[in-house]
């Protein structure tokens, strides 16, 4: 695990797959929504700031779109009325202890773009670090230990 | 003789006959307090509340700012047509927000409670567009209890309180062989659902439920990892 001086900077490490799956490269981990016992890729998004999940995966935990709790959300696909909800995202380690994030989670209705993990939201709570050269996201809570 | 509302949902020239001439309104208020729908008039700043006796409020782009009328009183009769001339769609919204909460609630008798809890729940929701989760938790958390009781409030507090981080003795297992297989042939199932196991795809599909189906019936000891190719 990577040290900061003598303190620990991170307790957990992935891989990450980046690209060609689009036409610019990024970076997709693994990752466990809530209590569903599915392993599904999520982009890290330091530009977006909730998490979105594609509307099946929002479907299948239970997290509906209610239009009297919505707020509007600019996203790459155009502005969108969605609902903030509350929910454990668990960043699965390959190496060292998995991280469980309570994430603030954006659902609109009809998303099929993919899963994305924002970054006030859910990324603002780890230390993370990229290494580019073996594809290994390393990952930590950012809160004092 | 009809009301400057319904004067306007006809589409006829809601301001007096001494205001400058604009295009139709776009913004109506009601007795109920809805706001109707909205057409943008063009570019200009200016947000303003006109009622039979002229010109009662107004806001810019960067906030309220107030124009009192004659006699320094908001207007009476209730009946209100807003004219607005905004630009960017997210000032008109907040000012919408605003108009309808600051001043037209009043109007309408609700209460300085509810018209102030109204409002702090559109400050944080504005907030939360933004993505300023960290500003709209210091905004509840400065308000009185009796706001923070409020069943929506209470709601946007649990959404931006701040989030547990736990770590776990977990481990998945090595998934270099999918995200391999998935970085080299993923581009050939665009729109679909898949599910890699190793370097084999055991199963896709156009719907996820399907992939997990499918994932069930082959009941393979590792779970596989599932990717939405877009």
């Amino acid at each position: 695990m990577l040290t900061h001086g003598t303190d620990r900077f991170t307790t957990g490490r992935t891989s990450f797959v980046d690209g060609p799956l689009e036409r610019e490269s990024k970076i997709y981990i693994e990752v466990q929504p809530g209590i569903l016992d599915l392993q599904i890729l999520a982009m890290v998004d330091t530009g977006a700031p909730y998490c979105i999940f594609d509307s099946e995966v929002a479907d299948l935990l239970g997290l509906a779109f209610d239009p009297t709790e919505s707020i509007w959300l600019s996203t790459r696909r155009g502005s969108l009325e969605g609902t903030l909800h509350r929910i454990d995202i668990r960043i699965i380690a390959q190496e060292g202890q998995s991280l469980n994030v309570e994430s603030t989670v954006f659902v609109t209705s009809d998303w099929r773009y993919g899963n994305f993990l924002g970054y006030p939201g859910f990324l603002q709570r780890l230390r993370f670090a990229v290494d580019p050269s073996r594809n290994f996201f390393h990952f930590g809570s950012a809160e004092p230990a | 003789m009809p009301t400057l509302v319904e004067q306007s949902l006809r589409g006829q020239e809601a301001y007096p006959a001494a205001q400058p001439k604009r295009k139709a309104p776009a913004l109506f208020a009601s007795r109920s307090g809805e706001l109707g729908s909205i057409g943008l008039a063009g570019s200009q700043e200016i947000v303003s509340v006109t009622s039979e006796r002229g010109v009662s409020a107004g806001v810019t782009e960067f906030g309220p700012r107030p124009l009192m009328g004659p006699g320094g009183s908001w207007p009476s009769p209730l009946d209100c047509a807003v004219q607005v001339s905004l630009g960017a769609e997210r000032s008109l919204r907040s000012t919408l927000f605003w108009l309808k909460d600051t001043l037209l609630s009043p109007m309408l008798g609700q209460s300085d409670l509810e018209v102030r809890k109204s409002f702090i729940v559109k400050q944080v929701k504005a907030l939360l567009e933004e993505g300023a989760i960290d500003r709209a938790r210091d905004l509840l958390q400065a308000q009185s209890a009796a706001i923070k009781a409020d069943d929506r409030l209470s709601r946007l507090s649990l959404i931006v309180k701040p989030g547990r981080v736990e770590a776990h003795d977990v481990r998945g297992p090595d998934r270099r062989a999918e995200m391999a297989w998935i970085q080299s042939n993923a581009s050939q199932y665009k729109g679909k659902w898949i599910a890699v196991l190793g370097d084999t795809l055991i199963a896709s599909g156009d719907d996820l439920r399907t992939v997990i189906e499918l994932i069930h019936e082959k009941g393979p000891e590792t779970r596989p990892l599932i990717h939405h190719v877009v």
